[in-house]
């Protein structure tokens, strides 16, 4: 999922900050109306992720009639949602988003994406605006392994938080280098004596 | 008979290690009002006075003969935060002054070549300080358009000794985190120069201060200005990265991630290009506004990604090996009258400890959410 990790930040943000100024346009910023504000920004982070170019393997799906943001990678998945209650959203009674939810548990450690059962797994990706001045996003990425209702334990079996670009750029160093810089010392023999104390 | 300078160099004594009269008074077993008057220079110090004051403060004899440098404080460039406690101010201009005469001592017997930068006279405008700067990087010799690998070595070479400032007791709160950053003077055009910082920060930062001090001694030699911290620090940036090159490299379309990627080519804090961008009209102040929510947001402010590798100093440790050959620090003592503490800060200094916070480990425990 490396490649998801700036642009979907990137896209969030966007939708998120451009969706905030519709809804202010149009006078709705009562709480009511929020699930249009994620609405909105979830088509406008859509649509800025179809233009990227920076998304390697990974392609946005179509968006389905509630205009649902999915992204693949070969037979990989990711389902961005809103959170429920800052944890994994039930998937309902909607027979296809039940279907999403359910695979088999992986077991062992998967420690990294070439463990092949990740490569057939569905994820359900949760954002949420985490500073409403600046827009920033955070993600939360889930594996679910079956379907549940609202008030029971989610079926999980793998969490992590999907890193931004900071850690792209905790591994970006400037080094200095005086190479080529020489200090003119006078020569010790010629220019000066030492001195001894 | 004591020198003429004993009681000023009492005083300095007191100030370097940051204790009170009173508790000189305790180590060197004197009295207060004694120490007092010869400080005032009301009473002579004798030679038993200075062998206390020098045991109990841990002195070579020699620190009392010298005749203090004529580094005017009034004149002395400071870049600090208006928050720095006075006394700490004072420590680090005691400080400077002893590196200033011991880096002037090493430049004249090992004949190293004398500062020549350009200096600024009269009335200076920002186009003028845009041009200082170029001329500032052909006297260092370096490229008029490229980053600058290694400034603090650039300005060594050009004749700047440079040294990191610290506190001769370990214990002490480090200059760095008094908000304290770099001080500087230069007496001239082949005189003697000396630019002191205070390690500990970012190496962004310290290359910032470098530059700064820089500008304090191209811009403000031989002219007083109304406001030489602004000048200074316009200097910096500009010096940093010549305003042709921020013209081409730093735009409206630009995210702080690639803020971050021209941070590790150039060596200037994300931080410090957006102010740049803005000042030079590059970004509206809308976009300015938002990178530094965003910067806020993340933390940034005091801890950026990307590290920007601390430069060391070189040319003091060299001079002193070309005047001093082998000697150990603790012969040198006598010789360049500061203790083997302070000459070690000086003339073989340690790595500089970063203060501020190394990491980028973010805990999804700690984050915020939205209502």
């Amino acid at each position: 999922m490396k490649p998801l990790c700036g642009p979907l930040h990137a896209a969030l943000q966007y939708g998120a900050e451009h969706a905030d100024q519709m809804m202010r346009d149009a006078r709705l910023t009562d709480p009511v109306h929020n699930w249009h504000r994620h609405n909105h920004a979830r088509v406008l982070a859509s649509a800025r992720l179809a233009q990227s170019d920076e998304l390697g393997s990974w392609t946005v799906l179509p968006r389905g009639k509630t205009g649902s943001l999915q992204l693949a990678n070969g037979f990989m998945t990711v389902r961005v949602l809103r959170p429920l209650d800052g944890g994994v959203p039930v998937p309902g009674l909607n027979k296809r988003r039940r279907a999403f939810y359910v695979q088999p548990t992986i077991t062992g450690l998967p420690m990294d994406e070439a463990f092949p059962e990740l490569q057939v797994s569905n994820f359900v990706a949760t954002w949420e605006v985490l500073d409403l001045e600046s827009f920033e996003v955070g993600v939360n990425v889930f594996r679910t392994t079956g379907t549940f209702r609202i008030g029971d334990a989610s079926k999980v079996d793998l969490a992590f938080w999907l890193p931004d670009e900071a850690d792209a750029l905790a591994s970006l160093v400037f080094e200095p280098s005086d190479k080529g810089i020489e200090l003119p010392i006078p020569k010790e023999e010629s220019d000066v004596e030492p001195l001894r104390g | 008979m004591s020198s003429p300078f004993a009681g000023e160099r009492l005083r300095t004594a007191r100030e370097i290690f940051g204790v009170t009269q009173d508790e000189l008074r305790n180590r060197a077993g004197l009295s207060q009002s004694l120490l007092s008057q010869v400080e005032r220079g009301q009473k002579p110090a004798s030679p038993e006075l200075i062998k206390a004051v020098a045991d109990g403060l841990g002195l070579p004899l020699t620190f009392f003969d010298v005749v203090p440098d004529d580094v005017p404080l009034d004149s002395l460039r400071f870049r600090k935060q208006k928050t720095a406690s006075a006394v700490t101010t004072r420590r680090a201009q005691a400080l400077f002054q002893e590196g200033f005469r011991v880096s002037r001592i090493l430049v004249e017997r090992s004949r190293y070549p004398r500062a020549l930068l350009p200096y600024a006279t009269g009335e200076v405008t920002d186009e003028d300080i845009v041009e200082l700067a170029s001329q500032t990087r052909d006297a260092l010799q370096v490229a008029l358009d490229k980053p600058l690998p290694h400034l603090m070595r650039a300005i060594e070479r050009a004749g700047v000794p440079v040294a990191p400032i610290v506190l001769p007791d370990p214990e002490a709160s480090p200059l760095s985190k008094n908000q304290h950053f770099g001080l500087s003077y230069w007496g001239g055009p082949y005189e003697h120069a000396f630019i002191g910082y205070f390690p500990g920060h970012a190496g962004d930062r310290d290359r910032f201060t470098l530059a700064h001090e820089l500008g304090h001694l191209v811009l403000h030699l031989r002219r007083r200005a109304v406001d030489p911290e602004r000048e200074a620090n316009l200097f910096a940036g500009e010096l940093l990265m010549p305003f042709d090159r921020a013209r081409e490299t730093l735009g409206m379309g630009l995210t702080l991630s690639d803020y971050g990627r021209i941070k590790a080519v150039w060596g200037v804090s994300m931080q410090g290009l957006i102010m740049r961008a803005k000042q030079l009209g590059l970004i509206t102040d809308d976009r300015s506004v938002s990178l530094w929510k965003q910067i806020n947001a993340r933390g940034w402010r005091r801890q950026e990604p990307v590290t920007v590798q601390p430069e060391r100093p070189a040319l003091l440790a060299k001079l002193r090996t070309s005047v001093f050959g082998d000697l150990p620090l603790r012969e040198l003592e006598e010789e360049l009258a500061l203790p083997m503490v302070l000459l070690k800060s000086f003339l073989d200094p340690e790595p500089a400890r970063i203060e501020e916070r190394g990491d980028n480990v973010v805990y999804l425990g700690a984050r915020r959410s939205s209502p």
